[in-house]
């Protein structure tokens, strides 16, 4: 059966949407009339139908992982070898590290090197100086950006030692990252909001002028780019894993699965919990919009 | 696209390799669709699929969202395959081996044991029909097809004008029907075969 030779070109895009309005009545009515081209859009459909569709594709198994170790590899290529440092995981000393550097900037870019304008008494917590800090990513090289305390945080969970598929090649930098680092890292995570909690950074920490820091931004990105937060990892128990349900997993060598949820999404789950009368683990003010927040429901 | 995907790629323009996993979690399966009935190897299939997420990565800094994310990753995607069948083309070249491959195994989630053997047997005559067709219709159906992607996201993502898009769908779908209309061996399934089975009083 062949269709009209008028409506070849139409009835392709009858099928795929792309007709305008004023043209569809057309086709349509012709498709009444003509068995030949009814025929061939009725076939269209049934294709159509029997498309497999992209949520059912198998994916080999680690995939993702695998993507991860030579993201890190080709970040690690372009770091420059003078700043691979070890991570700076503690708050404590990233707070002074944060204070060493505002005050090095004031110094040598306000005028006279003077704090006039400077509050360093301001009390306010985590909120405030997390936005300013979102505002002033540097638009760093992606290679340069990559610092070794990046590539420390092992995407899974799972400390560096235990990865079974080592790239030799790969694996060797990291190797100076020492497991306690992970192991105090996740420590951290899962301190009870309260006194230890690491939500509320020493006042002394809080940047005033966002142009002052921006420019000790530009003299020093890696400095900076160890002030940053540290990227989250949460458990919750198995019973709640419901509310994990739609997110993008991935799958750690452990065969964990963890569930990518964006700081607003992380905040909804944490609001859920306590809707339940659970205690998230990582406080909800801790994360911002920009982060991003690995979840595992796990026994125990 | 949805937000949560939007802010991944915000924060891994920022380096972000967390974020930048999840977004490999979120494209992996959309990407393999697109590489495995490519590529045909599930190897090559996943190299090609690789080295698109590293491309991507590598890329992020100076991507500016001109097209949108999903768009550039199956070009990217696409330029890896032509690659990769560029060199296995020049490899088998060497050897001499036949240029008619099979079909390729497409690993598939869908059909669970509860469903119609039917169901199967539509995807494997669909997958069939699909490997027969030259590659230039089959990407392009596959991405309208299965990607759902519009004539405008296609041409974007094969570096195409939308005229030769809509040629190559038009051509592929003509061809696709007549390869399964003339397969023997199925099942009639197409409402036009069912038509002339019943004409001719074979229902």
């Amino acid at each position: 059966m062949n269709i009209c030779g008028e409506y070849t070109a139409l009835l392709d895009a009858f099928l795929d949407g792309e007709l305008a309005p004023e043209e569809m009545g057309g086709v349509q009515s012709h498709l009444e009339a003509c068995p030949a081209c009814r025929a061939y859009v009725d076939d269209g459909l049934a294709m159509r139908a029997a498309f497999p569709d992209a949520e059912d594709q198998e994916v080999p198994e680690g995939f993702a992982l695998g993507v991860m170790e030579a993201v890190r590899g080709a970040s690690q290529e372009t770091a420059p070898k003078a700043v691979r440092r070890k991570t700076v995981w503690f708050r404590t000393a990233a707070s002074l590290a944060a204070c060493f550097v505002m005050v090095l900037a004031l110094r040598y870019v306000l005028p006279g090197g003077g704090f006039r304008d400077v509050s360093m008494q301001d009390t306010a917590g985590a909120d405030a100086y997390a936005p300013q800090m979102a505002a002033m990513t540097p638009e760093a090289d992606a290679g340069e950006s990559e610092d070794q305390w990046k590539s420390s945080v092992t995407a899974y969970g799972a400390p560096e030692t235990a990865n079974e598929e080592p790239d030799p090649a790969e694996a060797a930098p990291q190797s100076n990252i020492p497991e306690s680092v992970d192991t105090a890292k996740d420590a951290r995570l899962k301190t009870v909001p309260g006194a230890e909690s690491a939500s509320t950074p020493p006042a002394i920490e809080e940047p005033a002028a966002p142009e002052v820091f921006s420019d000790s931004a530009a003299a020093s990105p890696h400095s900076w780019e160890e002030l940053r937060e540290p990227e989250f990892r949460a458990v919750i128990p198995a019973d709640q894993a419901d509310l994990l349900a739609g997110y993008p997993t991935l799958t750690d060598g452990d065969g964990v699965v963890w569930h990518c949820l964006t700081g607003e999404s992380y905040r909804a789950l944490a609001a859920a919990l306590e809707a339940r009368g659970l205690t998230p683990e990582v406080p909800a003010e801790d994360v911002r919009d920009g982060d991003t927040v690995l979840v595992q429901a796990a026994e125990g | 696209m949805n937000i949560q995907e939007q802010q991944w790629v915000e924060a891994a323009k920022r380096g972000d390799q967390d974020a930048f996993a999840c977004l490999v979690g979120a494209y992996e399966k959309r990407v393999f669709a697109l590489t495995i009935r490519m590529c045909k190897q599930p190897e090559d299939a996943a190299e090609a699929a690789q080295e698109a997420f590293l491309a991507v990565w590598q890329g992020l800094p100076s991507f500016r969202g001109e097209a949108s994310f999903s768009t550039w990753l199956y070009r990217l995607a696409s330029n890896a395959c032509v690659d990769i069948l560029r060199r296995e083309s020049r490899r088998r070249e060497t050897l001499s081996l036949d240029g008619e491959e099979a079909p390729a195994d497409v690993p598939d989630r869908g059909p669970t044991p509860q469903e119609a053997a039917e169901q199967q047997e539509l995807r494997r005559e669909i997958e069939a029909g699909l490997a027969a067709l030259p590659p230039e219709y089959r990407q392009a159906l596959i991405l309208r097809e299965i990607h759902q992607l519009s004539y405008q996201e296609i041409g974007e993502a094969l570096g195409l004008d939308i005229g030769t898009v809509k040629s190559r769908i038009s051509r592929g779908r003509q061809r696709l029907r007549k390869i399964l209309l003339a397969d023997g061996n199925f099942s009639g399934w197409l409402p036009s075969k069912r038509t002339e089975e019943a004409k001719e009083g074979r229902l």
